[in-house]
């Protein structure tokens, strides 16, 4: 289904009578259903028999398993509420409602293609139920710590499968073949599991928050509501658990019909359809930079013109996607996070990762660059402070690379960002003594300002070559062309 | 609020579906799954083209989905399809028109092979009409 119009509508149209009909305590339980029926919903049709039924349920049951492993355990623990069995009762209940789609005729089905016959359900309930059953037993031994650190790996494994173009094609023929289709048909593209980059990102923070002790204690329907919360499902932004259960808990409360959050909501709602279906779609019509402009435009001039294009044509896409995604979270009560603060015009390279995607930025450094950086000054020898920054800063950035896609041009995408972040930090800390003269000319400062601009942006639209190209060796081409080489 | 209300706003869809689920045919009319077929292969539309083609075509999807997206104006005319009854066959009346440059060129809609894939008729790609 993706993010159409005709989804944004369905969203906003819940969202108003969700707003105006819904009292009380069953907000919650609207959310959480409705959120439970968006993962079957929005999940597109993919061409591996099944695959758009069985990954969205996988998403549930995964989260679920996020839930019983992030229990707070004391030395007493707590048994499970009759409300956490009534949510358990409500997303089975959304799967079985869109499993039924099978037997509708295909014009009426909410699914992307027919879901598979009971056979299959009773089987996905079953493995479900042995996966959270074998969580049981091992917590009660004692294990949480492990299982913790299991149900880190277990995603980072599942990451890497499918973000890696050979590994994902690999399982894609594997799956023909149980299903019995053409395996030589077999592709990377087919096992788009919608929404598992941004619920895996919200899945390693519970289970890492757990970890050391942050994780406030969370209810199963607040639990996967927050893991799968329908607006920010597709795109993100990836909220915080502690945060969203500040909202969670103020829902009850909730003036029902208030016309300054639905303004506001609605006010970003449309701002977004204006950035992603007015200007980002109309850069896309031949005025952005793709891998086939990229082979045939020849003249330096030109191609930059279309990088100009792409980079803001990805801007207004993804920041467009977050404002309907805000939009409607205001309008259900929940102030998602904001994503993005006029990244492009950011005078450092330090100062745009503060200000685009700010949720992935803050979500790396929370965990990667600070337990990274953490770790190297443990160690004996302690390696110098600029070697540690170099390493932390490399990382942190080819890991947000690699999340895209494990490809080498992701990974260089990745490098020259990292590189580019721990120059900056190396001239900031050797100009700061310049920089504070320089405030002393409010005209040096603003031509400086200006320059600053410029060579950021630069360097970020030249970085978005190596994002766009699936070929290393096209993109190599394309850079040294924009040079006239 | 008792804790069974919250499972009331799926009980009760749920219900509705099961009913609606019973009253209609759930694998679909093979004589309406060709209309479908042919109607987005003319909108080059992928995502019903994919859906509506039986494993056996799927190395042809490509050209499928692509059939009518370099003419303009491509639509169906008369289109009219009806299932010879315990066959495979579907046979259409009717035609495809499409502009090439300047010149109208008319396909003549013909028969067409259908199976059943797990449950739901699927378009198999042309057939000879039966006699």
């Amino acid at each position: 289904m993706g993010l159409g119009l005709e989804t944004i509508l369905v969203f906003a149209l819940f969202a108003l009578l969700y707003a105006g009909l819904i009292r009380g305590r069953a907000r919650r339980w609207a959310l959480l259903g409705a959120s439970a029926l968006a993962v079957f919903w929005l999940q597109p049709w993919l061409p591996l028999r099944y695959a758009d039924f069985i990954l969205p349920s996988l998403t549930l049951v995964l989260t679920i398993a996020g839930w019983w492993v992030t229990r707070k355990r004391g030395e007493e623990v707590q048994p499970v509420r009759r409300e956490d069995w009534a949510a358990l009762g409500v997303v089975m209940a959304a799967a079985l409602l869109m499993g039924m789609n099978r037997f509708l005729a295909p014009d009426l089905r909410l699914t992307p293609s027919r879901p598979p016959g009971p056979p299959l359900w009773l089987t996905i309930i079953a493995i479900a139920a042995l996966i959270l059953t074998l969580i049981a037993w091992q917590l009660r031994r004692g294990r949480q710590k492990a299982l913790l650190l299991g149900g880190v790996f277990l995603i980072l494994a599942l990451f890497v499968v499918l973000k890696t173009p050979a590994l994902t094609e690999a399982l894609a023929r594997w799956w023909r073949g149980l299903t019995g289709q053409d395996q030589t048909l077999a592709s990377a593209g087919d096992l788009r599991w919608l929404g598992f980059s941004y619920v895996s990102f919200r899945l390693i923070h519970t289970l890492r928050d757990r970890q050391s002790g942050l994780l406030p204690e969370l209810g199963l329907a607040e639990y996967v509501t927050y893991v799968v919360f329908f607006p920010a499902f597709i795109a993100g932004p990836i909220d915080r658990a502690e945060r969203f259960q500040k909202d969670w808990l103020a829902l009850p409360d909730m003036q029902g019909v208030s016309a300054a959050r639905l303004g506001e909501g609605a006010m970003r709602i449309l701002t977004g359809m204006f950035k992603k279906f007015v200007i980002a779609d109309t850069l896309a019509m031949g005025m952005a930079l793709t891998p086939a402009l990229a082979q045939q435009t020849h003249h330096a001039l030109a191609l930059w013109g279309l990088l100009y294009g792409y980079a803001f044509r990805l801007y207004f896409d993804f920041a467009g996607y977050t404002d309907i995604a805000i939009g409607v979270g205001l309008m259900l009560g929940v102030r998602l996070p904001e994503n993005f603060k006029r990244p492009y015009l950011s005078q450092d390279i330090t100062s745009f990762w503060q200000r685009w995607h700010i949720t992935l930025s803050n979500w790396v450094r929370f965990y990667l660059f600070s337990p990274l950086t953490r770790a190297l000054l443990r160690r004996k020898p302690r390696p110098s402070p600029t070697l540690i920054l170099f390493l932390g800063l490399m990382a942190t950035m080819i890991a947000i690379g690699l999340w895209h896609g494990i490809t080498w041009t992701f990974f260089v995408w990745g490098a020259w960002h990292g590189l580019g972040l721990f120059i900056h930090k190396q001239w900031s800390d050797r100009t700061r003594k310049w920089y504070r003269e320089l405030a002393k000319h409010p005209w040096r400062k603003r031509a400086w300002s200006v320059m600053a601009w410029f060579l950021t942006f630069q360097f970020v639209a030249l970085g978005w070559v190596w994002f766009l190209l699936p070929d290393l060796s096209l993109a190599i081409r394309t850079f040294l062309r924009l040079f006239g080489f | 609020m008792k804790i069974w209300k919250p499972l009331l706003f799926l009980i009760i869809p749920t219900l509705a579906l099961m009913l609606v689920a019973c009253a209609g045919g759930a694998s679909g009319d093979p004589a309406q799954t060709v209309e479908r077929y042919l109607q987005a292969k003319v909108e080059g539309h992928e995502q019903t083209v994919r859906s509506l083609l039986c494993s056996e075509m799927e190395a042809n999807t490509f050209q499928e989905v692509n059939a009518f997206t370099s003419v303009s104006g491509a639509h169906i005319e008369g289109m009219k399809c009806q299932w010879i009854e315990g066959s495979d066959v579907v046979t259409c009346e009717g035609k495809i028109v499409a502009t090439y440059g300047a010149e109208e060129t008319e396909f003549p809609l013909a028969a067409y092979r259908v199976v059943k894939e797990d449950g739901e008729w699927k378009w198999c790609g042309e057939t000879a009409p039966p006699q």
